[in-house]
């Protein structure tokens, strides 16, 4: 009792003492603080690479038109997005969007803000180091913007950044690599902090099994990024240094470059960054779509008033799934004449890999089994990721077969394919986080009307976009095309497509806007609600107040005693029991 | 506020804070280097 005492002493003492503006909103240690900075400038970040798109989408739509609006800023082609332009729009919009968007967005702030607060723990392990990780990343994000303004303009290799073009292509790749150094370093220093925090600061009786779901997704993804993004760290210091130092790291002997053989020494292996490269992308696939998961098994089991269907089986098939995405990359490489046997390797890996991912989307479609479900805007968003994910998750299948990726490689399929797992897959997630916690994080409700008014047109138009996609890529037209293909005359048949899309994507940026102002006028006029709005069982909602208490989170740090999903306990007063208290 | 096991270990795993940090660190290095020396031999061989 002394030892408590003393402790709500020294957390009272802790509070006294004034922080100036610098230290308490721009250089921050709280994890809460830095979870926002995270946010907003994640949300910035997609908004960003979004209007990159919108742009794209014109192009592909009216080729070699001048665009309106923004035509007048493009003097030198009159108006006219030239097919270097266009290459540039590609891969920033790829690089802002995964490693930019929402990548910080699902790790650095829905992490930083929830998982401490759902272990019961005062902060993140490593304060310091966590204000590190924001302004790494923070200083990546400058570097890729600002290689827009570098002679010849930025990054247009794709996001990929396959040698041996992007080892010859102007100045913004180097910018794209130093840009990917610093976010691969806030990435590592991120990811050790996570891994750490849970292990080390999970509350009295917070057993492993007593996690949130939540906190297991984040823990299996700091894994990976903490052992993946190395790998593209080694290679982006040697694609610098093929760039910079006259080094041949991917550039094979005797390349000919417009009609001229290139003057290096050569020997290297474009086929070496491949493997690099994808060693770290495609357990970053999984970095985008396990917190997805994770946002969704909360939101689902708070709305459902039930227990999580098979928990067990849902946290096992997160960690396999985490091993085994570190021996699938060569799928995305069928094409590149690795021999059969590595294909043969790689899809039979690949398909193993669906399994958990499977066995987590069934767990969460079976917990809305015979619930009485409240259909909340989270929810919502919610019930809309469980078929989008699955429409994304089984026509990946094909392209994991070595005999069917050889159609459908580099087509807009793969397009289709992967933004129905990240858009209307990911993102809706994100936004069912943000509809979920913002109570927590303001003390106040988002407008559920506005809410309206964001989901079901969103939820059209996404479709709209993504699902023609899947028509034009089984006809074969392929992507990065700056005329969406109408210059092929085996794409002529499906062209008309390229209208309607454009028009979804425009009408989707359009849905976007009650969103924007439904965040900020809730900030300041949403309705004012209690600690526990939703009436949930975790930690951040039932032992903290909302907001939390800036330093420190907890009045005093709770000690656990059941599972994190007792709802509906037959013989409980209330239909949820939280986690901190006896029946 | 005073984060737990900045000192001290914790009991059920054993370690301080600084000492997991510091292990996962060597983790993520070990990838690095790993790619780098297996690119190496790769084209040395």
């Amino acid at each position: 009792m002394a030892l408590v005492d003393e402790r709500a002493h020294g957390h009272a003492e802790a509070h006294h003492e004034e922080l100036g503006f610098w230290r308490k909103y721009v250089f921050s240690q709280d994890h809460k603080v830095i979870g926002l900075q995270y946010g907003f400038t994640a949300l910035t970040f997609l908004l960003f690479g979004f209007s990159l798109m919108m742009m794209m989408r014109w192009s592909i739509a009216y080729p070699n038109q001048p665009i309106p609006l923004i035509g007048k800023l493009l003097k030198a082609s009159g108006g006219i997005i030239a097919p270097e332009l266009y290459n540039q729009l590609g891969a920033m919009h790829g690089t802002i969007m995964v490693f930019l968007g929402i990548v910080p967005l699902a790790v650095g702030a829905f992490g930083n803000y929830i998982v401490p607060l759902q272990i019961g723990a005062p902060d993140m392990a490593f304060p310091k180091l966590n204000m590190a990780s924001y302004w790494a990343y923070f200083v990546g994000g400058v570097i890729m913007l600002a290689s827009f303004f570098a002679p010849g303009g930025a990054a247009q290799s794709g996001w990929t950044s396959y040698p041996p073009l992007s080892d010859i292509a102007p100045t913004g790749q180097t910018l794209w690599l130093f840009g990917m150094l610093a976010l691969i370093i806030s990435s590592v220093l991120g990811s050790m902090n996570f891994i750490t925090t849970i292990v080390q600061l999970r509350a009295p009786g917070l057993t492993w099994m007593r996690l949130p779901f939540f906190v297991w997704a984040q823990l299996v993804t700091s894994f990976l990024l903490l052992l993946a993004f190395p790998a593209l760290q080694a290679a982006a210091v040697l694609q610098g240094m093929d760039r910079l130092a006259g080094t041949s790291f991917f550039l094979p002997s005797g390349l000919v470059v417009s009609g001229q053989q290139l003057q290096v020494a050569g020997g290297g292996s474009p086929l070496l960054w491949q493997h690099l490269f994808w060693f770290l992308a495609h357990p970053e696939v999984y970095v985008l779509i396990l917190p997805a998961f994770g946002i969704i098994a909360e939101v689902i089991a708070n709305n459902t008033r039930k227990p999580l269907w098979g928990y067990r089986s849902m946290v096992y098939a997160v960690t396999f799934l985490g091993f085994m995405s570190f021996i699938v990359w060569a799928h995305h490489m069928f094409m590149t004449g690795m021999g059969t046997a590595m294909s043969t390797f790689f899809q039979t890996t690949t398909m193993i890999i669906s399994i958990p991912s499977v066995v987590v989307l069934t767990a969460l479609i079976i917990s809305l089994w015979g619930a009485s479900i409240r259909f909340t805007v989270p929810m919502l968003f919610a019930l809309a990721f469980l078929p989008m994910f699955a429409i994304g998750g089984l026509t990946g299948l094909p392209l994991g077969l070595a005999p069917a990726d050889i159609h459908l490689h580099d087509t807009y399929y793969v397009i289709g394919h992967f933004h129905y797992v990240v858009a209307p897959g990911t993102i809706f997630a994100m936004f069912a986080g943000i509809y979920y916690w913002f109570p927590k994080i303001t003390g106040r409700k988002m407008s559920s009307v506005l809410g309206h008014l964001h989901f079901w047109p969103s939820f059209l138009f996404i479709n709209g976009v993504f699902m023609p996609m899947f028509i034009q890529g089984m006809a074969g037209v392929q992507r990065r095309l700056y005329d969406g293909g109408a210059s092929y005359s085996h794409a002529q048949g499906v062209l008309h497509w390229n209208v309607f899309m454009s028009i979804s994507a425009w009408c989707l940026a359009l849905s976007q806007i009650p969103f924007i102002i439904n965040l900020f006028w809730s900030i300041w006029k949403g309705k004012k609600v209690d600690s526990n709005p939703w009436g949930a069982t975790t930690l951040e909602w039932a032992a903290a107040p909302s907001p939390p208490i800036a330093h420190g989170n907890f009045a005093e740090i709770p000690t656990v005693v059941r599972g994190p999903y007792d709802y509906s306990l037959p013989g409980a007063a209330q239909d949820f029991v939280p986690q901190h208290q006896e029946a | 506020m005073e984060i737990p096991y900045t000192v001290e270990a914790r009991p059920d795993t054993g370690l301080p804070n600084a000492k997991l940090g510091i292990w996962l660190f060597l983790a993520s290095e070990v990838m690095l280097f790993g790619a780098l020396f297996s690119s190496y031999v790769l084209l040395r061989t």
